[in-house]
C-alpha cells in the first residue's frame, strides 16, 4: 500500500529535522525519512570505559569505515579532501564539534563586494529572524559584543577557555588581532529541558546526555511532539516524476522491502552529496540528466572549506585535552578580503581542544614525536599530552564547475545503489589563503611561548561541510532552485540542505544550515500555500 | 575473560611501551584484557595475517631475544615488501595503541583528568578565573 503524507522530507539530519518542526506546527502530515537509526543511550560507551575508540568504528566520521549496509560508498580518490558525515538521526550533527558562528553579511554577495565566488539571491537581513529562531531552539553559548556580530544576543555562558583557551587568547591580545570567545552549541547551563554539558566528553564523539545541540536534541523531540512521523532505517533511492512534478518516492523500508509513497509537496534534506546523488539516481525519459538539472549543474561547484591545522607544544600543562573539542575561542581577524593579500576573502583561526589518548598518540608517532619502543614511551607522551594547543583554519571556498560529485555505479551497496564519486581540487586562491593561516598560526602560537609549532593543509579527513552542489539563485540558467528553495524545474520540491548554498562563507556552517532550512519551510507556507489545497477540505 | 595472544606478539608488544611508574604491568597484559570488540577484532585479524612472521619472531627470539622494538621493526623490513611492511607498521601501531590508551585501568592511571569528577575540577577552577579575563573591545 502507498502511504500518503503532505509532506515527505527526505533526510533526518540538522535542515531535515529543523524543517520538519516548522512544517508539523502548521497542522501538516509530515513524514521524515531516514536511511539511518536512532541512537540511544546505549550505543554510546563512556570514555573512561574506552569511548573513544566508537572514533574509529561505528561513530567514524568516515562512511567507508562504518560500513552500514544503508550507506554508500565515496571514492575521494580524486580529491585531497575526503569527505566526513555522519548518517543517522540528527546527521552530521551528532558528530558535528558544535561550532556555531553565523555567516557574515559579505558572505552573502562575495561576488559584488570582492569579485569571486557567487551573491546569494537573499540576504543575512533576510536569514536573521530565522537565525534568532534557531538559536532559541538549539542554545548557543558564547558572549555578547563580537565586532563581528554586533547583533547577536541572548547568549548562554561561554564554554570555559581553560588555560590553553587562555594562553592563547594572551597572544592574539599581544598581537592586537581579533578573537572572541567560541558560539557553541552547548548547553553551558540547563537549557529548554537540556542537562548543561559536563565536559566530559568531546563533542565530536557524540553526546547522548542532550548538553550538545544536536538536531536529534533539540529540533526532533519538538516536533516528534506535535506529530511529526519519523521513518528510521528507510532509504530513499529514487524520486518518480511526470512533467515538473514528483508523483511519488520509492523506498526501502526498514525490513528491506519495496516501498513507495506520495505527499503533495518532497523535501530534499539530505546533504551537500545525499541530495544531488538523489537527484541525478532520479533520472528518466524526461529528465534523462537527472531531476531539476535543466542547468547542468546538479552535482557542481562543490565547496569543502579547505582546513589547516596547526599546533604548538608548551612546556606548561595546559589541560588542552579537557572540554568540548572544538569549541574554544575564534578570531576573524583575516576574515575580510584586505588589498595587502595575494588571495580575496579569508579565513576563521579556530582554537581547539586536542583529542583525547589514542587519537594524541597515533598522530605524535606519525609526527615522530613519540616512538614505539621507547624506554620512557608513557613519560614523553604525558610530557606533550595537555601540554598543547591546537587551531584550524578554515578557509572561504569558491564555487567551480570542475568541482563536483557524480554517480560512481561501479561501487554499488547491499540495495544496489550507485555510490558517489568525489573530483575536487584547490583553487590557487584557497592554496594562498591557507599558506597565509598556516604561517599566521604558528607566528600566534610562538607568541603564546610554543617552544616548537607544527602546520599542514589541507586536512585531509575534514570534508565535513559540503556545500554548493544544487545551487540556489534567480536564473534558472545558472542554478537548481530560486530563493526560496523551490526547484526551478519542479513544482512541488523543494531542498533545504547545505547543497544550495551559492557561496561557502569561511566559517562553520551548522547554524546557517538551521536557519536557511527556516526560512525556506516558512516561505514553502507563505508562498506556496496552493500546494497543499483541498487537504482535509480546507 | 582474556583475549587468546600468541607468543609472537606478546614479545612484539612487550618491546612496545614498557612499563612505567605509572603502569607497572606489561603492555600484552591490556591487549590481552581489551573489552573493546574493534580490539579484538584487529588482534584476531593480526594474528591471521601475519601467523608466519609472528612464529619466526618466536624462533628468532629463541636464538638471541629481542631487546627493542627497533630490532623487530629491521625483522619486518627484511621480511617485507615496502609497501607490506608500512601496512605492517600501521597495523600493529593501531593494535597497540587502540587496546592501550583505550584500557580503563591506563585511563584510570595515568595522571590526566579523563571522569567527569576530574575534569570538573580543572572546569570549575578556570572558570572561576574566566571571569576577569574577557576579549577587548575593538
Amino acid at each position: 500500500m502507498t502511504e500518503k503524507y503532505d509532506v515527505i522530507i527526505i533526510g533526518g539530519g540538522a535542515s531535515g529535522l529543523a524543517s520538519a518542526w516548522h512544517l508539523v506546527n502548521s497542522g501538516l502530515k509530515v513524514a521524515c525519512f531516514e536511511q539511518g537509526d536512532f541512537l540511544n543511550k546505549e550505543d554510546f560507551i563512556s570514555i573512561e570505559e574506552g569511548g573513544e575508540l566508537q572514533r574509529y568504528s561505528s561513530l567514524s566520521y568516515d562512511p567507508n569505515v562504518r560500513k552500514n549496509d544503508f550507506e554508500y560508498n565515496i571514492d575521494s580518490s580524486n580529491s585531497p579532501i575526503n569527505i566526513a558525515n555522519f548518517n543517522g538521526v540528527g546527521g552530521s550533527t551528532v558528530l558535528y564539534s558544535a561550532q556555531y558562528p553565523r555567516f557574515h553579511e559579505s558572505d552573502f554577495s562575495t561576488y559584488s563586494l570582492d569579485g569571486v565566488g557567487a551573491d546569494w539571491p537573499i540576504s543575512y537581513s533576510d536569514l536573521k529572524k530565522y537565525y534568532e529562531l534557531d538559536q532559541e531552539l538549539t542554545g548557543v553559548a558564547g558572549v555578547e559584543g563580537d565586532p563581528f556580530y554586533k547583533d547577536i544576543k541572548n547568549l548562554l555562558p561561554p564554554v570555559p577557555l581553560a588555560p590553553m583557551g587562555k594562553k592563547i587568547a594572551g597572544a592574539f591580545e599581544s598581537l592586537g588581532w581579533h578573537w572572541w570567545p567560541a558560539y557553541s552549541a552547548i548547553a553551558t547551563v540547563p537549557y529548554d529541558g537540556r542537562p548543561s554539558d559536563n565536559y566530559s566528553r568531546p563533542s565530536n564523539i557524540g553526546d547522548f546526555s542532550g548538553s550538545k545541540g544536536s538536531s536529534n536534541h533539540t529540533y526532533l523531540p519538538k516536533a516528534i511532539k506535535k506529530g511529526l512521523i519519523l521513518k528510521t532505517n528507510c532509504i530513499v533511492i529514487k524520486l518518480e516524476s511526470g512533467l515538473n512534478k514528483i508523483k511519488k518516492v520509492h523506498f526501502i523500508d526498514a525490513n528491506g522491502s519495496s516501498q513507495s509513497a506520495i505527499s503533495r509537496v518532497y523535501i530534499l534534506a539530505a546533504s551537500g552529496i545525499g541530495t544531488p546523488r538523489l537527484l541525478l539516481n532520479s533520472s528518466n525519459d524526461l529528465y534523462s540528466n537527472g531531476l531539476a538539472n535543466s542547468s547542468g549543474l546538479l552535482g557542481k561547484n562543490l565547496m569543502l572549506h579547505p582546513l589547516g591545522y596547526v599546533e604548538g607544544y608548551f612546556k606548561d600543562n595546559l589541560y588542552s585535552n579537557i572540554g568540548p573539542q572544538g569549541c574554544c575561542l575564534l578570531s576573524q581577524e583575516f576574515y575580510e578580503t584586505r588589498a595587502e593579500h595575494d588571495f580575496k576573502r579569508g579565513y576563521t583561526f579556530q582554537v581547539l581542544r586536542g583529542p583525547l589518548p589514542v587519537e594524541s598518540s597515533l598522530s605524535l608517532i606519525a609526527r615522530k614525536k613519540l616512538k614505539l619502543g621507547s624506554k620512557t614511551f608513557i613519560d614523553d607522551f604525558l610530557s606533550i599530552y595537555n601540554h598543547t594547543a591546537h587551531m584550524t583554519i578554515i578557509t572561504e571556498d569558491f564555487p567551480e564547475a570542475s568541482n563536483k560529485i557524480e554517480l560512481d555505479w561501479s561501487k554499488k551497496n547491499k540495495f544496489n545503489q550507485p555510490g558517489i564519486s568525489i573530483n575536487y581540487q584547490l583553487s590557487h586562491n584557497s592554496k594562498r589563503m591557507l599558506s597565509h593561516g598556516l604561517t599566521s598560526g604558528r607566528r600566534l602560537l610562538k607568541e603564546a611561548g610554543a617552544y616548537k609549532t607544527f602546520a599542514f593543509g589541507p586536512v585531509r579527513s575534514t570534508g565535513w561541510h559540503i556545500m554548493g552542489t544544487c545551487k540556489m539563485g534567480e536564473d534558472p540558467k545558472d542554478s537548481i532552485v530560486n530563493k526560496f528553495g523551490k526547484c526551478h524545474d519542479i513544482e512541488n520540491l523543494f531542498i533545504v540542505d547545505s547543497s544550495i548554498f551559492p557561496s561557502s562563507s569561511g566559517v562553520n556552517p551548522a547554524s546557517t544550515i538551521h536557519a536557511l532550512s527556516l526560512y525556506i519551510s516558512d516561505n514553502i507556507l507563505k508562498r506556496y500555500s496552493y500546494l497543499f489545497e483541498n487537504i482535509n477540505g480546507k | 575473560m582474556g583475549n587468546s595472544i600468541s607468543d609472537g606478539l606478546k614479545i612484539i608488544v612487550d618491546l612496545s611501551i614498557p612499563p612505567s611508574d605509572y603502569l607497572k604491568e606489561k603492555a600484552c597484559y591490556y591487549i590481552s584484557t581489551s573489552s573493546s570488540k574493534l580490539c579484538r577484532d584487529r588482534l584476531n585479524k593480526f594474528e591471521k595475517r601475519y601467523i608466519n612472521f609472528l612464529n619466526m619472531v618466536v624462533l628468532n627470539n629463541k636464538k638471541k631475544p629481542y631487546n627493542s622494538f627497533d630490532q623487530i621493526e629491521g625483522f619486518a623490513v627484511e621480511s617485507f615488501s615496502k609497501e607490506d611492511f608500512h601496512k605492517f607498521i600501521t597495523e600493529i601501531r593501531e593494535l597497540i595503541i587502540y587496546s592501550y590508551f583505550s584500557h580503563p585501568v591506563v585511563l584510570s592511571s595515568l595522571p590526566i583528568p579523563i571522569n567527569e569528577h576530574e575534569i570538573r575540577m580543572v572546569i570549575e577552577e578556570v572558570t572561576s578565573k574566566n571571569n576577569n579575563f574577557h576579549p577587548r573591545t575593538f
